[in-house]
């Protein structure tokens, strides 16, 4: 039976001519998990915005939108507002009121329940979520990933039928993300919840969804299950980038059987296709630092010294002993921690939520103080330089909230007038220079705001989490843009958690756990040294093959190792 | 002090109400330094060592408040000395003092009601009333801490800019009244996200026909609730017989009266004593309780 | 019609309130605390002063919109304490509201002034000086939104408002520093209370202005702005 049907809708915003939805239709049966997705500004938020019908823009709109056979523009009734439940992107922003109790109870207040039936639906709800725990907590104490568990409690309060989700991972790290997902797959398995999401990061959601839907300048691409949208997918460079890991090792060949999806999937795919006659990419050549253990640390040091003297230089910026806490009562964040970063060098620190990464950022980059140990900048204490010297040819950071950066009215006034595109940022700003920097897309204004960072021109940059919010188009971007300012002689520190982007761009990466640096190596020793806390790539081919880390280093081992036969 | 937090909101209130409602607006001295000592006893066992840090405050403040009143209230019949040709009376120094009392007093129930009765407690007595109000005051509450989180992001992003900086006053406070700018901006737009969040979850204006919306209530009047409501009551109206009959009156001018120590005003004095105690007693009888379970354990 | 009929219903409920509940609850009042009447009557007032600008807002049909523009003036207000917090008397609180009124009428600043003191009082310390709070700024914004048009067209105009605001608050607050603390009004006592407190209202009535010039402009085209993205 189908829950949801879109017949024929097109719609134009107000103020410009062309189209963004362009005749779409399709239909959604009960239960399906569907997972939507396109470049960014390809009208996925104003496809599930006119679904809602609450939320739907304002301007011109042809077509209509069936949801069990009702038009959802025609009944006025309240009932269609609770049967559709939408989560939006950004998790603190969703957040009406000010303790999780009454958030869960919002929604079932505007329903007009009485107390004691609110009391019944909001008490299951928070035990079935896990929320029991947190429940009398304020809002604003709970962490990004538990916002959003609440922001979907609360929609699920309601007892939706149709749950449409935005975006709704973007903002969260890898593992709140896998949680997430994994918290609507089982409402998807164990309820038959009906479940449309909109998602640029696929590898966690192609596994668990029925049918995926392609969505590109306003138009429906391509509406099918995750194994055979692929072949679709590959044909666009976009779209390309965005496909699980599986998926584009499998399209890199010629194989007409079934794609695989998964991980697992995929293991098996080359196990079954390829030979293991080489297994390394022989990346010998290209010298790693041994990791720094505590015990052997004497016995390294030499090999350590010369390693570093040769093929590293002299340290950039560099962290002795480093303590930090934010008030007098409170635990250490950063507890001795010590690390260089070298000149001309890409040094990625990794690490999960809430570990100190993002404040090894901010005291590196002098607007927090520690409280003990030395931090130096080419050799000088970073106290003793004057703020205007400090940010100005030496040092710049670019903050994981970029929109902390703009304090302006317009693109133009923040780069000023005349601006002068710096040779890496290959993206043209002249179409958006009129715009406010907050109607930017995530990608938009990430790059808008390193733009503007730039214009420091630091020898050493510092980036904290770059990636976040941005598509696979724009990480790739990222990517080149990094490298291309490394080639400039530019020393990059970045925070990250997200491993393909590390493994992609970083000289070393670190392990940042309980306010220390516990491990540090070539990215490929670094991934290949860890068992879980590593990118897809080298989990699919973990004992198959040596030492790769990306996609493209997948492709290239299976390209060598290809059967004549094939 | 978990004793008196888990009575319902209304019963907290009316508590607080009736007691500094009685030491700021009844002034017989046996009154306000049994409030005061009252206050200080719930103080200490709400508040522990922390209270230490405030004694000084409240010393001070002591003192400016008892200083004041014969410097410029000149009332009063007997004469103590003449300061600057103004007349310094006996009565005048003495009205000071009580109010001084008094003053700390309310000082300490209101710090002690700050602490029992939680943002939450408060938005749902003000729900009863006006639920709009309450929402709207529940989603600013929401938004300060978050608003402040904002601010120190900015603060810490401009810095790193070279855009403001924190060398001299001025420049501190213009870098500050720009981010106060930014800030207007970026929460504005943000509530529009807020305000998406609440259409899609069934929020509408008044104005739709058949709609109402309920309030979910977090909080269960006991039978506890109703005796103690009940018991504060009772003793209200025991002492207020008290005043009334005129058994403990005191005036403070033009000449201040005598004490009045009979059979009579030990009643209202006593219920008052109660009434003032009753937390600090509710409390040491559960601490009682606990060591008493433990041990038999 | 019928919204004629509410808004003479909610009017008679505000005369009610003004003509029989304040005068019986004074001679109440003046019966039971006899020494301490006129601290017992400027709070009771001043309580009841505000409970029909309040109750009118439950009854109102406003936008979804205007009820979060409240909460975030509101936030705005408190969170700016904290982040002048440094400079004394140094506060944006009288600017926001003044500038609620003049975008969005008498009302909506009425609601932000009474609020801003309410919940600001939750970090700051809540007690018997919350009411007056609430209808020294309260009745700031009711009466910016009176004079919106000129205060929006004036900047001299609203430079003066701020100063007037700024020493009106520091009046208002000391009347009841001095009737609460003897109960009585003696102008002697109120003339130092309002010296001592000189420097502050000075710093006070100038952050006001400096507050309100800063932003004028920018809050207006914040607002033009939300208005034509949004479509509302």
């Amino acid at each position: 039976m189908d829950l949801l049907q879109v017949r024929d809708v097109t719609f134009r915003y107000p103020t410009s001519g062309e189209a963004v939805l362009n005749g779409m239709s399709f239909r959604i049966k009960k239960g399906e998990f569907v997972v939507l997705c396109g470049e960014t500004g390809c009208g996925k938020t104003t496809l599930l915005r006119l679904i809602k019908n609450e939320l739907a823009p304002h301007g011109e709109r042809k077509g209509r939108i069936y949801f069990s056979g009702k038009d959802i523009e025609e009944s006025e009734d309240n009932e269609i507002t609770q049967n559709i439940g939408f989560v939006m992107q950004r998790p603190e922003t969703q957040i009406v009121t000010d303790t999780v109790w009454h958030e869960l109870a919002f929604g079932l207040e505007n329903m007009g329940l009485s107390t004691s039936l609110i009391r019944r639906r909001v008490g299951e709800m928070a035990s079935y979520f896990g929320i029991g725990d947190w429940f009398d907590k304020k809002t604003s104490e709970l962490s990004g990933g538990q916002k959003q568990l609440l922001n979907l409690a609360a929609v699920m309060v309601m007892q939706p039928e149709l749950l449409i989700l935005d975006e709704p991972t973007a903002q969260l790290d890898p593992i709140a993300a896998a949680d997430f997902i994994a918290t609507l797959q089982k409402l998807n398995r164990e309820f038959g919840l009906t479940i449309l999401l909109s998602e640029h990061r696929l590898e966690d959601v192609f596994p668990v969804a029925d049918r995926i839907m392609v969505m590109g300048e306003g138009r429906l691409l391509c509406y099918d299950t995750p194994g055979n949208v692929g072949t679709f997918m590959n044909q666009n460079d976009k779209l390309r980038l965005s496909m699980p890991c599986a998926m584009r090792v499998f399209h890199a060949f010629d194989f007409t059987e079934k794609s695989p999806v998964t991980v697992k999937e995929g293991r098996t795919f080359i196990e079954d296709h390829f030979d293991r006659k080489i297994i390394n990419l022989r990346r010998e050549d290209r010298k790693s630092l041994p990791m720094q253990t505590k015990g052997s640390e004497e016995a390294n040091k030499e090999s350590v010294r010369k390693l570093r003297s040769k093929s590293y230089g002299t340290p950039a910026l560099s962290f002795h002993e480093v303590s930090f806490r934010h008030q007098r009562d409170e635990d250490d964040v950063l507890r001795y921690t010590s690390f260089s970063v070298f000149e001309n060098e890409i040094y990625c620190i990794l690490g999960g939520n809430a570990s100190g990464k993002s404040t090894t950022l901010r005291v590196a980059a002098g607007v927090l103080h520690p409280y003990s140990g030395k931090v130096n900048l080419f050799g000088k204490r970073l106290s003793s330089y004057k703020a205007g010297s400090l940010y100005k040819n030496n040092l710049a950071m670019l903050p994981q909230d970029v929109q902390t950066v703009f304090i302006k009215n317009t693109v133009r006034e923040e780069l000023g007038k005349d601006y002068k595109q710096p040779q890496g940022l290959d993206f043209d700003f002249t179409k958006l220079m009129d715009k406010h920097p907050y109607d930017l897309s995530g990608g938009e204004q990430q790059l808008c705001a390193l733009a503007k960072v730039l214009q420091q021109e630091p020898r050493v940059l510092l980036l904290d989490e770059p990636t976040k919010g941005i598509d696979s188009y724009y990480k790739a971007k990222m990517i080149n843009i990094i490298r291309h300012l490394k080639q400039e002689g530019m020393t990059i520190l970045i925070v990250t958690h997200d491993l393909e982007f590390a493994a992609h761009c970083a000289d070393r990466c670190a392990l940042f756990f309980n306010g220390e640096i516990t491990s540090e190596d070539a990215p490929w020793e670094f991934f290949e040294g860890n068992n879980f806390y590593t990118t897809a790539a080298n989990r699919m081919t973990r004992n198959l093959y040596e030492k790769i880390i990306t996609v493209e280093d997948a492709i290239e081992i299976c390209r060598l190792n290809q059967r004549d036969d094939s | 002090m978990n004793t008196f937090k888990r009575f319902h909101p209304v019963t907290i209130v009316v508590y607080f109400f009736v007691v500094t409602g009685f030491t700021m607006f009844y002034n017989q001295p046996v009154f306000l330094v049994i409030s005061c000592i009252g206050a200080l006893i719930f103080s200490i066992l709400l508040l522990g060592r922390e209270l230490i840090a405030s004694i000084p405050f409240y010393f001070l403040f002591f003192l400016g408040a008892a200083v004041i009143n014969p410097l410029f209230n000149h009332n009063g019949t007997t004469i103590l000395f003449f300061l600057n040709g103004q007349v310094i009376t006996k009565e005048a120094v003495i009205y000071g003092f009580f109010m001084a009392i008094m003053l700390i007093a309310v000082l300490m129930w209101f710090r002690a009601l700050s602490i029992l009765m939680s943002s939450d407690k408060w938005l749902f007595l003000f729900g009863t009333v006006t639920p709009r109000l309450a929402l709207v005051m529940s989603m600013a509450l929401r938004y300060i801490p978050l608003f402040r989180m904002q601010v120190q992001k900015i603060q810490q992003t401009q810095k790193a800019m070279g855009a403001i900086n924190e060398d001299s006053y001025l420049s501190k406070g213009a870098g500050s009244l720009q981010i106060f700018s930014v800030m207007v901006t970026w929460s504005l737009e943000n509530a529009i996200d807020t305000a998406d969040s609440m259409r899609a979850r069934g929020f509408v204006d008044h104005h739709k026909k058949n709609y109402k919306r309920s309030r979910f209530v977090n909080y269960k009047f006991r039978r506890s609730d109703g005796l103690l409501i009940f018991l504060v009551i009772l003793l209200t109206g025991i002492l207020s017989a008290g005043i009334l009959k005129g058994a403990i009156s005191y005036s403070y001018y033009p000449t201040a009266s005598k004490l009045l120590f009979s059979k009579e005003s030990i009643i209202p004095y006593a219920a008052y004593g109660i009434l003032v105690l009753l937390p600090a007693i509710l409390e040491i009888k559960e601490r009682i309780q606990w060591i008493y379970y433990k041990s038999g354990m | 019609m019928i919204k004629k009929i509410s808004v003479r219903q909610k009017k008679i409920i505000e005369y009610v309130i003004i003509f029989l509940l304040i005068p019986t609850i004074i001679a109440l009042g003046t019966l039971v605390f006899e020494d301490r009447k006129y601290a017992f009557i400027t709070l009771a007032v001043t309580i009841l002063a505000c409970i029909p600008l309040l109750l009118t807002f439950e009854k109102r049909t406003d936008s979804t919109r205007k009820l979060i523009i409240i909460a975030v003036m509101t936030a705005l207000s408190v969170a700016g304490r904290f982040l002048f917090a440094l400079v004394p008397g140094f506060k944006p609180v009288t600017a926001i509201v003044v500038l609620t009124a003049i975008f969005f009428g008498g009302e909506a600043g009425f609601l932000t002034g009474a609020l801003s003191a309410v919940l600001s009082n939750f970090m700051f310390g809540q007690g018997p000086w919350t009411p007056f709070q609430m209808l020294a700024w309260g009745m700031i914004g009711l009466v910016a939104g009176f004079l919106a048009r000129p205060l929006r067209k004036s900047k001299i105009l609203l430079s003066l408002y701020g100063i007037v605001a700024g020493a009106a608050f520091s009046m208002i607050m000391d009347i009841w520093t001095v009737v609460w603390y003897d109960d009585s009004f003696q102008p002697a006592l109120y003339i130092a209370a309002l010296l001592s407190s000189l420097p502050y209202t000075i710093m006070y009535a100038a952050s006001n202005v400096v507050f309100l010039l800063a932003m004028i402009g920018p809050i207006g085209k914040k607002m033009e702005r939300i208005q034509t993205k949004y479509g509302i």
